[in-house]
């Protein structure tokens, strides 16, 4: 059973309450929090309420330096000092927990102005320590050494190939020496020695596996790394495309060779020594309150300690005040001050300020099917100055654009409406917001009869800033919640003229 | 994408790093070696107060797929401005994903995020290839144990085999559901009045119990009482009171039983009899079985464990025990027989609960990943299309 309300339709086909929604006075549209822009203004501590410029937030890692949580309870620690041997010492303790840093780990601190320092030095090894580093070395090498394989296959090689490829096709003598033998590999035959070495030789065969006997091994490999070839387990070697090297003269000796390494890399396996087997403590008693809750382990990610006594308190996160902007004109929409103190704003352009508001007044207690029924709704306009309201259309069906497809709802509008829905006008104009009201002694009767040539079915009665028209419903089918949509223009004067449009949806309940 | 000035941004800023997990989602800065915080994954729409969870049944219907959107707009708002505290208009956002995440939750974070936040590029990695990041090695089994399922998946040189991945729905919460049930029956018997106040008990409750006070034996519970009965030890596991309060205000304890403790996980190791699941272990085997013979050897030398339910302790020696007892008992796995005795879990320097969030952080690290981004110019032209259903790259690939 949820009770009556009422709805405004954003731009972005949400339905809000008008109190969540912003419009922008130069095109004259809603937004709300969903097709907003949001950027952050500025930072600062929520404890001690200063304001902290960008290079400062950045050096801290966008926490607060002064400020720490407790460990236990998650909320905020004090300072409190003691005085042993005519020495001051400082320690942490919670209001709300009894929590004492100096008992618990044996904190002490000096001055508040060295605490920071040491915890900013703790969580910098933490976040970027070694084990990180070296990862990052590690993969960044061999990034390296593929885009150097990139740069190879793209651009030099295709520009030479094109060079070597059209001799290569006339003139045979030319096709010998770059034969295609088995180990044929146009790396080595541009970089290697031995190429301008065999232009010399007389014999004019392939550069590589000579019948001399020489291999074609090259010193001056720039493309073999180190890495791969170092680690020979399972797992830990990309693929290398040439690293046998073979004799053609001598094969029993190059397939025992061969042999041997095969064997040595399926052999070779790294023995790992696990030590994790369950502590004696687990099995014997132990008292549930001192150890963590996945919450406190949390709050320390780099230890994530199991027993209470190895907590330490951490440093407050910081807050942020953020600006918002119109999505169709970029204009902001709300900007907050940036003193941490002031929780007002310089510039807020809310629709509170510019529509008008809708309220129920008078609603019967149920709803029956063919049965006659008042409904009274009001308009309260926020402005100064008087507001005309035009175009005023009401339906049974809401608005197609919300849950279902567009095509369904054509076919659905045609065959049914749940209700015949009867309004006396399309236009009125409102009253503007009059400060003096509150002062002066105008009685209730005085006020009603201030207006006159309105349609009494049409409007009820005026009130100050207020209008209440009448609507009658005789609902045809039993639904579970009956709701109607609203249409209309807003004309009313800001600072300049403003015109725009808004669609209400109001749910009144069950019909029986 | 490439001109001078695009590099320019793209370099100055550190990317943002997001894993979306069952139970937590964790976030951070890439280059650094510890997520920022690890949040809760409470889907709750605001508005009608249902909590939704991530299956792909009874989800694609006009309505709910609004409601979707909304609260996972609502999870990205909290992420970026009330934890990271950054703007996302000019991030590059490395999102971490799990391979079963349905498609249509990923179509709608993929549109959240470049639609509302601006975000400037794009990259879906999924979940196994980062976790072997963080050990240096290309060729791995990764095992993840997670809240709501597990499941396996081999990985070759940076290739996640899809057709072979085994799936398990057991994870912490089955073994959560075991303890209470082995509890509240126990209580029944004894105590009853803590047992009507145990019965209504949130969810939340039972989980720190099972957090703070279950750990796994090192064997199987029938086969310890054989060994214990040779050797006349005997081993007695302690009960434990949880305190708690009555109706009135006064302190009353849950006695956990010993057995209960020791006997709440073993669900994840025999399985379910009832739905037909056979445990972890063998979920493993069968994996291992469905490879081809020339990667079998490989994989079985780097086994991989993740996930915050590895963390349980005693849970990866019950794994060994039981891989090897299944080698050796088992005529299903005849084939896997030689393996016996030499199955290697690795190593790794840093916890199990943010091992494929490392891996993501080292990718939004590395320079050669510059290319792989999905620019928001590419998603404006290109739609959906510009990022496949099922990810796949290597690091020496080119696009």
């Amino acid at each position: 059973m949820s009770s009556p309300k009422v709805e405004f339709k954003c731009n972005c086909n949400t339905l809000r309450n008008l109190s969540g929604l912003y419009c922008c006075t130069q095109c004259s549209k809603l937004s709300c929090n969903y097709c907003c822009e949001t950027k952050i203004d500025s930072y600062f501590c929520p404890v001690s309420l200063t304001g902290l410029s960008s290079d400062e937030v950045t050096s801290s890692l966008c926490k607060s330096n002064n400020r720490f949580q407790c460990p236990q309870c998650e909320s905020q620690l004090v300072f409190q000092a003691i005085t042993e041997n005519s020495s001051q010492k400082l320690y942490l303790s919670c209001n709300y927990c009894r929590y004492r840093s100096d008992t618990a780990i044996g904190l002490t601190f000096k001055s508040m102005n060295e605490i920071h320092k040491e915890y900013l030095a703790k969580e910098r090894l933490s976040h970027t320590g070694n084990d990180m580093e070296s990862l990052k070395e590690y993969y960044s090498k061999i990034s390296k050494e593929m885009l150097k394989l990139r740069e190879f296959n793209s651009g030099k090689f295709h520009r030479l190939l094109n060079v070597i490829n059209s001799p290569y096709k006339s003139s045979p003598r030319l096709r010998k020496k770059f034969s295609t033998g088995r180990n044929f590999s146009p790396m080595r035959s541009i970089y290697s020695n031995r190429y301008s070495q065999n232009e010399r030789t007389k014999s004019g065969g392939s550069t590589v596996g000579n019948n001399k006997g020489e291999g074609g091994e090259n010193k001056d490999d720039k493309f073999s790394s180190s890495l791969m070839s170092s680690k020979k387990t399972y797992g830990s070697v990309l693929p290398n495309s040439k690293k046998m090297k073979f004799n053609y003269t001598n094969l029993e000796e190059a397939i025992e060779k061969r042999k041997d390494k095969i064997t040595n890399t399926i052999h070779k396996t790294e023995k790992i020594q696990w030590t994790d087997q369950i502590p004696k403590e687990l099995k014997n008693k132990f008292d549930v309150t001192q150890i963590t809750s996945l919450s406190q382990r949390f709050s320390q990610l780099a230890t994530q300690p199991r027993k209470l006594s190895e907590l330490s308190p951490q440093r407050i996160r910081l807050m942020n005040k953020k600006s918002k902007q119109c999505p169709h004109c970029q204009h902001t929409l709300i900007k907050p001050e940036i003193n941490p103190n002031k929780s007002t704003f310089k510039i807020k352009k809310l629709a509170l300020m510019i529509f008008p508001q809708i309220f129920i007044s008078k609603i019967p207690a149920t709803f029956q099917t063919d049965k006659q029924s008042e409904l009274v709704i009001s308009f309260k306009n926020p402005t100064f100055n008087e507001m005309k309201i035009s175009d005023l259309e009401i339906s049974s069906s809401p608005l197609s654009d919300l849950d279902q497809d567009q095509e369904q709802n054509e076919n659905e509008k045609k065959e049914e409406t749940t209700a015949n829905i009867v309004v006396k006008g399309k236009e009125f104009s409102i009253n503007g917001y009059d400060e003096s009201a509150q002062f002066t002694d105008i009685t209730l009767e005085e006020e009603t009869t201030q207006e006159t040539n309105d349609d009494p079915e049409f409007i009820q009665q005026r009130k100050l800033n207020k209008v209440y028209l009448r609507i009658s419903i005789t609902p045809t089918k039993s639904v579970e919640m009956l709701q109607i949509g609203l249409k209309f223009k807003v004309s009313c004067v800001l600072q300049s003229k403003f015109e725009s449009e808004a669609s209400v949806i109001i749910s009144l309940g069950k019909v029986n | 994408m490439n001109n001078f000035f695009g590099k320019q941004i793209f370099e100055r800023q550190k990317a943002v790093v997001i894993d979306f997990g069952s139970s937590f989602i964790k976030c951070g800065f890439a280059g650094e070696g510890i997520p920022q915080a690890f949040l809760p994954t409470n889907l709750i729409d605001l508005q009608t107060g249902e909590e939704l969870e991530i299956t792909s049944k009874n989800n694609t219907s006009q309505k709910k797929i609004q409601i979707w959107k909304r609260t996972l707009f609502k999870r990205f708002y909290s992420i970026f401005f009330g934890i990271l505290n950054v703007n996302p208009k000019n991030r590059r956002v490395v999102f971490c994903e799990n391979i079963l995440l349905p498609n249509f939750i990923k179509e709608m974070i993929i549109e959240i995020l470049f639609e509302k936040f601006h975000v400037v590029g794009l990259l879906c990695v999924p979940s196994p290839v980062l976790t072997l990041v963080a050990f240096k090695k290309h060729v791995g089994l990764v095992i993840d144990l997670g809240h709501s399922e597990s499941t396996v998946v081999p990985v070759y040189q940076e290739i996640p085999l899809y057709s072979k991945i085994e799936y398990c729905s057991l994870g912490f919460d089955s073994v959560v559901k075991n303890l209470r049930s082995i509890v509240l029956s126990e209580l029944e018997e004894t105590d009853k009045e803590v047992y009507s106040i145990a019965e209504k008990l949130p969810e939340k409750i039972w989980n720190e119990i099972a957090v703070k006070t279950c750990f796994v034996l090192e064997r199987n519970a029938i086969i310890l009482k054989k060994e214990n009965k040779e050797k006349k030890k005997k081993e007695f596991i302690a009960d434990i009171n949880y305190p708690c309060l009555d109706k009135e205000g006064n302190d009353i304890a849950i006695t956990i039983s010993g057995k209960a403790r020791s006997n709440a996980a073993e669900i994840l190791f025999n399985g379910n009899t009832q739905n037909d699941y056979e445990g972890i272990p063998y979920r493993i085997l069968e994996c291992l079985m469905g490879c081809n013979s020339d990667i079998t050897v490989a994989l079985s030398q780097n086994l991989i464990l993740t996930g915050g339910t590895s963390m349980v302790p005693g849970c990866r020696l019950r794994l060994e025990n039981e891989l090897n007892w299944l080698l050796e008992n088992d005529p299903h796995f005849k084939k896997l027989k030689g393996l016996q005795g030499k199955l290697i879990f690795q190593k790794h320097p840093f916890f199990n609960n943010y091992l494929s969030w490392v891996g993501g952080s080292v990718f939004g690290y590395l320079e050669i990943m510059n290319e792989k981004f999905v620019s928001l110019q590419t998603f404006k032209e290109m739609g959906l299309k510009s990022i496949p259903n099922w990810s796949h790259f290597k690091i020496d690939e080119e696009n």
